[in-house]
């Protein structure tokens, strides 16, 4: 994937700290590392 | 989970395969400052091709010999919340564009931090740290 897809850019997220409602509201165009773990713990 | 913008690292997001609430506790004790999105629908993971490792990548030696190194170094495991199946990863964006991506090849692979930090400079524009 290149570029991400509009379903996933505008999809809602919900988690900690997290101060918008999806995904491109909340990184914005700055540089951001999407950190995917394989579960807590 | 230490690394910062001060460190010449980009902003972090991280994902997690269990609800919003064990997020919240486990990341509230280890590092409540962090940003963590859940996604116990797998929606994001399987967006940016994360799929369910094989039997080798979850259990294989080089997972063993991760483990064991972590262990030495006073790294424990706790009960796994969420999909421990699942195969970690790292990418990094600017806007919608993944500039550069970790694909973990086992469960033990880790993205090598000073590649991140260079990549991070290159995409924001900045000088790549030495």
């Amino acid at each position: 994937m290149n570029q991400i897809p509009d379903g996933v850019w505008t999809r809602p997220i919900a988690g900690r700290n997290l101060g918008a409602a999806s995904l491109g509201e909340e990184v914005g165009e700055s540089p951001t590392l999407l950190v995917f773990l394989r579960h807590l713990g | 989970m230490a690394a910062s913008a001060a460190d010449g690292f980009p902003s972090l997001l991280f994902f997690h395969p269990a609800s919003v609430e064990a997020g919240a506790e486990f990341f509230g004790q280890r590092a409540p400052s962090v940003r963590a999105a859940a996604d116990p629908d797998h929606v994001y993971y399987t967006a940016f091709g994360l799929r369910r490792g094989s039997w080798r990548q979850l259990a294989g030696l080089a997972v063993w010999l991760r483990g064991a190194l972590a262990f030495a170094r006073g790294h424990g495991v706790g009960r796994p919340s969420g999909n421990p199946l699942l195969m970690p990863g790292a990418f990094l964006i600017r806007g919608r564009q993944v500039v550069w991506s970790h694909r973990s090849r086992h469960a033990g692979d880790h993205p090598d931090l000073a590649v991140v930090r260079r990549q991070a400079a290159a995409a924001s524009g900045s000088p790549a740290p030495s």
